[in-house]
């Protein structure tokens, strides 16, 4: 069978002892940083992207991976003892979780959350190995019409999916596309917006944009708040009871098919799967009044959620080249960078590389249900280090990580005043994150328009006359429609409202 | 302060349309091309446009509607960080990394009504040691240690 040939040959490349250990490190790191408030997966990718830049493609992604699916484990750890989300994905569980805490169940709700967790990483990673490869033979028929389409779709899922107001993050990822426009012109080699600085002339870097928005200004935000106290609880006894297990095995497995189809959806992110999960056990539970006072549903279905969806939105980013969110779009913007770039042919070029990280996530799961229930007391005592010696730390990484890029320092000056338009931004209500998909989307849909065009002759009808491309256009503008109806929107609130 | 200028919406939308209006005014010069051969600056103009509609959409929702006001902004944390990642942008290039560092770090700190000056001492030579360390040393990049 294709299929076991194929994850042999990814573990066979992803147990090298280097590929092992990084992607431990991963793991380790997204964990820590999963377990800290205030610095989330975003942020930490980017600051070591520059390390990556002497690692093979595998290994970096590797690690860059476990960070991602390490934060989801992490996050639920702070969310059950200190009733706080490590990460946004885990906001739901503090509902939940910390009640279960409080009721002497911590080690319950602990071991509920890493099993549920791993259950959906084990599902999502098998996911991925048999989606992709029909996913990708799809893609191969794609031509500029399709991208074009399927990007649309893209930022329109993103912003539909996005919290907030809608014409704000329309308006953000309008933004992002107009930022990805500076620097030369690739079809004619005009340079815009550059202003004659030649540091712009290759266009921002995403890494500058990403440290600016997601590592500056969350330090900017952070410390205009004030220190929240962190009582940690009672730890108790790990293992569940069977009552306990009873509720929460079919709630993980409801958990985990949604998670897995919400991160394929364009726009689906962890933190999404996680509201759309805890939803959907309030509504089918017989008697709903038991959640937020430590129904263990509440803690399995949204955990088990998040791990699933992280790991399944590289389904579209691997496949087709089309990130769903932020943060893909950051592990493609590191792949281009590593000269790996995605696209339906991935999969059959570089078989080793895909089936490898692929791989590597099931191992990397594995290794967090073992390491980090032990090592609870670890994390708990991490939770004590005050955020007043995280954040210069933070501003020095982000510092060196950007100078590291291509020495200069006046991309350190760029990454600060994005680090002021993130923090005016999340002043203002609006939510940064769209507006590096928009960036990292803005060339390639402009690549693809003007290719579409010219074949077309100028004809604008070319987009609806191709089924493919009519049909994703057609489910792009069904979304924004939907949104704009009030009943839609209602439910869009009430989703969000769970926090 | 008048109340419209507390309103979220309203500065919201301004930001967003000022950007756009930025595009236009800067990309003025850039040949808009045809749809069948766009040029450089068919796509930044239609997406100029597009922004300052989102923009004024926002703000007059933000004038109509209310809605949330913008919570209070404090200058300290603003100029601690900012300023130390200006420091650290000056002093790299002619300092090295252990002054720019060093530079980063205070900054940071006095962002923080609540830093201790020993802790921040302390902070600065584990973090400035750690970046020489692992960045020059093992890394490889071409930063030079000391003031030159």
């Amino acid at each position: 069978m294709d299929l076991l040939a194929n994850l042999a040959l990814g573990f066979s490349v992803a147990v090298t002892p280097t590929n092992l250990l990084f992607c431990l490190v991963g793991a380790l790191v997204g964990t820590l940083i999963g377990v800290l408030p205030g610095i989330g997966p975003l942020a930490t990718i980017s600051m070591l992207l520059p390390l990556t830049y002497h690692f093979e493609p595998v290994t970096a992604l590797i690690m860059l991976a476990g960070i991602y699916y390490g934060a989801q484990y992490g996050g639920s750890t702070t969310a059950i003892l200190v009733n706080l989300p490590g990460e946004t994905s885990s906001v739901v569980t503090t509902l939940d979780g910390h009640q279960m805490a409080r009721q002497g169940r911590a080690g319950a709700a602990l071991a509920v959350a890493a099993l549920g967790s791993f259950f959906a990483g084990s599902v999502a990673t098998l996911f991925i190995a048999v989606a992709s490869p029909p996913l990708a033979q799809l893609g191969l028929q794609f031509q500029a019409p399709e991208y074009f389409a399927l990007m649309a779709l893209g930022l329109v899922g993103a912003i539909v999916l996005a919290s907030g107001a809608i014409d704000k993050a329309i308006g953000v990822t309008v933004l992002g596309l107009l930022l990805g426009m500076i620097g030369t012109d690739v079809n004619s080699g005009t340079e815009r917006f550059t202003f004659r600085v030649p540091e712009l002339s290759d266009g921002i870097g995403f890494v500058v944009i990403a440290m600016g928005l997601f590592g500056v200004a969350d330090i900017l935000v952070n410390l205009e708040k004030a220190e929240l106290p962190r009582m940690t609880a009672f730890v108790g006894r790990l293992w569940p009871s069977r009552e306990e297990f009873r509720r929460a095995a079919p709630a993980a497995v409801r958990g985990t098919l949604l998670g897995s189809l919400i991160g394929v959806l364009p726009g689906g992110s962890a933190a999404l799967a996680a509201f759309s999960s805890y939803a959907l056990e309030k509504k089918i539970a017989r008697n709903p009044e038991r959640f937020g006072r430590g129904a263990v549903e509440g803690v399995a279905g949204p955990e088990s959620a998040n791990n699933a969806g992280a790991q399944a939105s590289f389904i579209p980013m691997l496949t087709l080249g089309i990130p769903a969110n932020a943060l893909m779009a950051l592990m493609m913007g590191a792949m281009q960078i590593y000269g790996v770039a995605p696209s339906p042919r991935f999969i059959a070029e570089q078989p080793a590389l895909f089936w490898g990280v692929i791989s590597s996530m099931w191992i990397g799961n594995l290794m967090l249900l073992v390491i980090n229930l032990p090592l609870i007391g670890l994390w708990v005592q991490m939770l004590r280090v005050p955020y007043r010696l995280l954040h210069p730390t933070i501003l020095l990484l982000c510092c060196i990580g950007v100078y590291s890029l291509n020495s200069s320092a006046m991309e350190v000056v760029f990454m600060l005043a994005f680090g002021v338009l993130g923090y005016l931004l999340l002043k203002f209500g609006c939510e940064p994150a769209p507006l590096l998909l928009g960036f990292v989307l803005g060339p390639l849909m402009e690549e693809n328009l003007r290719r579409a065009l010219l074949v077309s002759r100028g004809d604008p009808w070319v987009f609806l006359h191709r089924p493919i491309s009519a049909a994703l256009l057609a489910g792009a503008a069904l979304l924004l429609v939907a949104v704009i109806l009030p009943s839609f929107r209602r439910t869009r609130e009430q989703a969000f409202q769970e926090e | 302060m008048p109340r419209l200028l507390t309103l979220q919406d309203v500065w919201a939308g301004l930001l967003l349309a000022a950007f756009g209006v930025a595009a236009l005014v800067f990309g003025a010069d850039l040949p808009m091309g045809t749809p069948r051969r766009m040029g450089p600056g068919y796509m930044p103009y239609g997406l100029a446009w597009l922004l300052i509609l989102c923009g004024a959409v926002v703000a007059l929702r933000g004038v109509l509607a209310g809605g949330a006001a913008i919570e209070r902004m404090r200058l300290r944390p603003f100029v601690g960080v900012i300023g130390g990642g200006l420091a650290f942008a000056l002093l790299i290039g002619r300092g090295g990394i252990l002054l720019a560092s060093a530079g980063a770090i205070v900054g940071a700190a006095l962002a923080d009504r609540t830093s201790r000056w020993h802790e921040v001492l302390g902070l600065a030579a584990l973090a400035t040691a750690f970046a020489a360390i692992v960045f020059v040393k093992l890394l490889g990049l071409n930063i030079p240690l000391w003031p030159s």
